[in-house]
C-alpha cells in the first residue's frame, strides 16, 4: 500500500482520530461543551480532508475501499449533512446529565457512511451497514430528557428488523461467494458469465438477498412495515439522522454496489427492482394519505421517494446496451434526485426540532397557522413541501425533472404511469400541509419562538440551497457533474 | 470439497436460517429472539466457511470473524436493551412492552 493510497483515506482517519479523541475527553476531562465543539472541529477536518485528497484520485486503498471522485463527492455530500445536523445537537437534555455519548454515536453513524461511499468490496458493505444501524438502535433508545414513552421500544423493534435484515445481507454475500470466488463487486459480474447454470442460480439468489437487504434499510416496499412506527416513535433527532444521514448513505452504498457489479446487465435482478420501485411508489404514498401526523407523513413520502429513485436505476439498466454519454446522465440524475430530497427532508425535519425538539407526536393541527406564528419555520416548511411535491421554481422539481427525462429515454412506459399516478396523490398530501400552514393562526397568537440562532442557521441555509437550485438549477447540475 | 458435500453444507445453511427467521416471528421473549437473531448470522457464518473451502482461499474465513463480530456487536446492543426492557417491565416479553406504550 503506497503512501498515496493510505493519505486518500484521510477522511476516514478523520474522523476515526475525532471518535478517540472524543472518548479519551469524555473520560478524562468531562465536559458537553468542550465534547460539542471537539466534535464540530472534527467534523469540519473532515469536509476538509475530502478537498485535500481531490489530486491524488482515483486510488484503490486495499481491496475494500475505492476512493475516486465519484467516493468524494459522496463524502461530501454526507459530511456536510452532519455538519447542516449538528446544531441541533448543542446541548440535548438527557436524563443522565451528559450527552457527550450521543455525539460519539453521531460520529460512528458518520464513519460507517463515509465506509459505505467508498466501499468496493463486501466486507466494507457489511461493516459499513452494521456501524449505521447499531449506531442508530442505541440513538433510538437513548436516555432523553424528558423520557420517551416509545424510545425503547421502538429501539428494540429497529434492533431485531435490522439484525434481520444484516442477516440477510450477509447470508446473501454467502451465497454470492459459494458461487463465484471473489467478495470484490467488480468481480461480480465479470465472473458471473463463466459459470455453470446451478451456481448462477446461487449467485443470482444471493444478489437478490443483499439488493432486498440494502431495500429493508431504504425502507422500500414491502419491507417497508417499520418505517412509519420508527419515524413516529424515536425521539426527533434520532429519527432526522435515520431519515437523511443513514437512508443517504445506504442509496449511495446501493448505487455504488449496482454500478461497480455492474447488475444492468442481470435482468432478473432489474426485474425485481423494478417491482420494488413500483410497489414502494404506491404503497408510500397511499400510506402518506391519511396520516395526521407529520412524522408519519414523511415516512409514507420516504418509502415513496426511494421508489422514485429506483426507477432511475431501472432506467440505467435499458439505456446500459445503448451509449455510455446516456447512462452518465442517468448517474447525474441520480446523485441530483438524492440530493434535493435530501435537502427537503433536511429542511422539514429541522423545523419540526427547532420549533417542538421535545415532542413525541407533531399533528397536523399543530401546524396550523404556522407561517403567521414562526414566519421563519413556517414558510421554510412550506418550500420544503412544495420540493418534496415536485413544485417548479424548488430544487424538488429539477430532481424529478430528470427522472421524467431519464425514464422517457429508457422507454420505461409502465413505470413512467406509476411515476405520474403516485406524484399526483403526493401532491394531494403534500397541499394539505401546505393549507394547514397558510390558514389563520387560532387562539393564542405569537406564542413564544422556541428555537435559538443556532439552529435557525442551517434552518434558512437550506431553504436558500432550495431556492437557489431552483431557481439556477446549472449550479448544482454543474457542481455533481464532474462524476 | 465434493459436489455432494458442498449442497448439504448449502442446505444445512439454509435451514439453520430458516429456523431462526421462523423462531424470531414466532417468539416474544426477547432473549429467545436474540438467540435467533444469533443462529441467522451463523447460518451466514457457515456458508462464508463452505465457500472458503471450496475455493480453497482465505477470505471465506476473514469473512466469517467478521460475521462474528457483527453478531457480537448486535448482542452486546441488544443486551443491554434486554436489561432495560427487564428494569421496566420486570418480564422479558416484548408484547408487554408495546401494551405499556398504548396506556400511557
Amino acid at each position: 500500500m503506497s503512501s498515496d493510497s493510505l493519505l486518500s483515506l484521510l477522511p476516514l482517519i478523520c474522523i476515526s482520530v475525532t471518535i478517540m479523541i472524543l472518548m479519551l475527553q469524555i473520560v478524562l476531562v468531562p465536559g458537553d461543551r468542550l465534547s460539542y465543539w471537539l466534535t464540530v472541529i472534527g467534523v469540519v477536518a473532515t469536509l476538509w480532508a475530502t478537498f485535500f485528497i481531490t489530486p491524488l484520485l482515483p486510488q484503490q486503498a486495499t481491496i475494500l475501499l475505492t476512493v475516486d471522485a465519484e467516493a468524494r463527492l459522496f463524502s461530501q455530500i454526507l459530511v456536510i449533512c452532519t455538519l447542516l445536523l449538528l446544531p441541533f445537537c448543542h446541548r440535548i437534555p438527557t436524563a443522565r446529565g451528559s450527552s457527550a455519548e450521543y455525539l460519539l454515536l453521531l460520529l460512528l453513524t458518520l464513519l460507517g457512511a463515509l465506509v459505505l461511499a467508498s466501499a468496493s468490496h463486501m466486507a466494507a458493505l457489511v461493516i459499513g451497514v452494521e456501524l449505521i444501524s447499531l449506531s442508530l438502535v442505541v440513538m433510538i433508545a437513548y436516555p432523553f430528557a424528558p423520557q420517551y414513552s416509545t424510545a425503547l421500544e421502538t429501539g428494540i423493534k429497529y434492533l431485531l428488523l435490522s439484525g434481520v435484515a444484516s442477516a440477510v445481507l450477509l447470508f446473501g454475500a454467502g451465497l454470492t461467494y459459494i458461487g463465484l470466488g471473489a467478495l470484490e463487486f467488480s468481480a461480480i459480474s465479470q465472473a458471473f458469465t463463466d459459470i455453470d447454470l446451478m451456481e448462477q442460480g446461487l449467485v443470482l439468489s444471493g444478489l437478490m438477498m443483499v439488493i432486498a437487504a440494502i431495500g429493508f434499510k431504504l425502507s422500500l416496499a414491502p419491507f417497508h412495515l417499520w418505517t412509519a412506527d420508527l419515524y413516529q416513535g424515536a425521539p426527533l433527532l434520532s429519527a432526522t439522522v435515520l431519515a437523511t444521514l443513514a437512508k443517504a448513505a445506504m442509496a449511495l452504498a446501493l448505487f455504488r454496489f449496482y454500478l461497480a457489479a455492474d447488475l444492468a446487465v442481470l435482468q432478473v435482478i432489474n426485474l425485481g427492482i423494478a417491482l420494488l420501485a413500483i410497489l414502494s411508489m404506491l404503497t408510500g404514498n397511499l400510506l402518506a394519505l391519511f396520516q395526521r401526523d407529520l412524522r408519519r407523513i414523511m415516512a409514507g413520502s420516504s418509502i415513496a421517494h426511494f421508489g422514485y429513485l429506483m426507477v432511475l436505476l431501472v432506467a440505467i439498466s435499458t439505456l446500459h446496451s445503448v451509449e455510455g454519454a446516456a447512462q452518465s446522465r442517468a448517474l447525474l440524475a441520480w446523485v441530483i434526485y438524492l440530493v434535493t430530497y435530501l435537502a427537503a427532508t433536511l429542511a422539514v425535519f429541522s423545523v419540526m426540532l427547532h420549533i417542538a425538539p421535545a415532542s413525541e407526536a407533531f399533528h397536523q393541527t399543530q401546524l396550523k397557522g404556522l407561517c403567521q406564528r414562526h414566519p421563519l419555520s413556517g414558510w421554510v416548511l412550506l418550500l420544503a413541501m412544495l420540493s418534496l411535491a415536485g413544485i417548479p421554481l424548488t430544487a424538488g422539481f429539477i430532481g424529478k425533472f430528470y427522472i421524467f427525462t431519464e425514464a422517457v429515454n429508457g422507454t420505461l412506459w409502465g413505470l413512467l404511469l406509476t411515476l405520474i399516478a403516485a406524484s399526483a396523490i403526493g401532491l394531494f398530501y403534500y397541499l394539505k400541509v401546505v393549507l394547514m400552514l397558510i390558514s389563520p393562526a387560532e387562539g393564542a397568537e405569537a406564542d413564544p419562538v422556541t428555537g435559538r440562532w443556532l439552529t435557525r442557521l442551517p434552518i434558512i441555509l437550506i431553504a436558500l440551497f432550495i431556492v437557489f437550485v431552483g431557481i439556477y438549477p446549472p449550479s448544482l447540475i454543474d457542481l455533481l457533474s464532474q462524476l | 470439497m465434493t459436489a455432494d458435500l458442498l449442497q448439504q453444507t448449502i442446505w444445512l445453511a439454509a435451514v439453520l436460517f430458516a429456523i431462526g427467521f421462523i423462531g424470531l416471528m414466532v417468539r416474544r421473549n426477547m432473549l429467545f429472539m436474540l438467540l435467533s437473531l444469533e443462529l441467522m448470522l451463523n447460518a451466514a457464518a457457515l456458508l462464508f466457511i463452505c465457500g472458503g473451502a471450496v475455493w480453497g482461499q482465505a477470505d471465506g474465513q476473514v469473512m466469517f470473524i467478521i460475521v462474528l463480530t457483527v453478531a457480537g456487536a448486535e448482542v452486546a446492543v441488544g443486551l443491554g436493551l434486554l436489561i432495560q426492557l427487564q428494569r421496566r417491565c420486570k418480564s422479558l416479553d416484548i408484547d408487554r412492552l408495546s401494551k405499556m406504550g398504548e396506556t400511557e
